[in-house]
């Protein structure tokens, strides 16, 4: 069971939050070669290690959460606020 | 028109008169809030501050942080989100478009307030927190998911309210029920 530190809700269970996907990629312009939008949606690193990960903490504060876990041992090293003014605030409510 | 403008709770018909399940002591006690009066105010990341202090003219106490409750003289207020509020029975603050929201939320949401010994061991026979006192004290605020659906708590005096979406509220009404019914249980609307 993996369970998530929330900036905002704290420690939560698992079942609380929704997985997004890799939180590495960089999309690129709407007017970019359809190969390059192809390589964005489809292509994927399976890594073995440290990922980068987004979560939405849907059944909480509904805040979309980037996530660095490990795929070996499910260990959480990071967590923040997807959007950096909502980090801000919580940052400075700490 | 008189019969439109009467409030109708989700619940009403649906509270039992009678002494619940397990027979002897009431272990835990469910109240409905017929009237609740719910205002959601939200701010943006840069105006959270000016918001906050709006939230504060309202319930004449400093606008609660993450995870808090805080009661002013006039009225309550949750944080419910990073960006977001709830002001309980009173009227809500005036907040310019630029700054932010106020949505009502009278309707969308149905109050329970769960009491008595077995308060938080029934709830947490369907929440994924950790419920008892020590870790969840008077003043505790959370959201999470009763039954796939999205919830709000808060421990306050009488109890801890829990906010069921009005359109879930009968069928999470129906399994609050029969879950208190092994403490032995008391349900009241008012
Ligand atoms: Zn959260």
């Amino acid at each position: 069971m993996i369970r998530i530190h929330c900036p905002f809700c704290g420690e939560r269970d698992h079942s609380e939050f929704a997985y997004g996907g890799d939180g590495s990629v960089v999309y690129p312009a709407l007017d970019a070669s359809a190969e390059a939008w192809h390589d964005a949606v489809f292509l994927r690193e399976n890594i073995r290690g440290l990922q980068v990960e987004t979560w939405q903490h849907v059944n909480g504060c509904r805040q979309w959460l980037r996530v660095e876990r490990s795929t070996v041992t499910h260990e959480i090293t990071s967590v923040q606020a997807c959007h950096p003014g909502v980090a801000t605030v919580l940052e400075s409510e700490q | 028109m008189a019969e439109l403008a009467t409030r109708r709770s989700a619940l009403d018909g649906h509270v039992p008169a009678d002494h619940i399940g397990e027979p002897g002591a009431v272990g835990v006690n469910l109240a409905v809030t017929r009237e609740v009066q719910l205002w959601q105010v939200a701010a943006w990341p840069d105006t959270v501050d000016a918001v906050a202090k709006a939230v504060g003219s309202v319930t004449g106490a400093q606008a609660p942080g993450p995870r808090l409750a805080i009661s002013g003289p006039n009225a309550v207020a949750l944080r419910v989100e990073p960006l977001k509020w709830w002001i309980l029975n009173a009227e809500p603050p005036t907040v310019a478009s630029e700054q932010g929201a106020v949505v009502d939320l009278s309707h969308a949401r149905t109050q329970v307030t769960l009491s008595g010994p077995a308060a938080a061991d029934c709830l947490m026979r369907h929440l994924p927190l950790d419920l008892r006192e020590e870790s969840f004290p008077v003043g505790s605020v959370a959201s999470t998911a009763f039954h796939h659906v999205g919830v709000t708590l808060w421990r306050n005096d009488a109890g801890i309210a829990v906010f069921l979406p009005r359109g879930f509220a009968l069928s999470l009404w129906q399994l609050l029920l029969e879950t208190a019914a092994q403490f032995g249980a008391r349900a009241q609307i008012d």
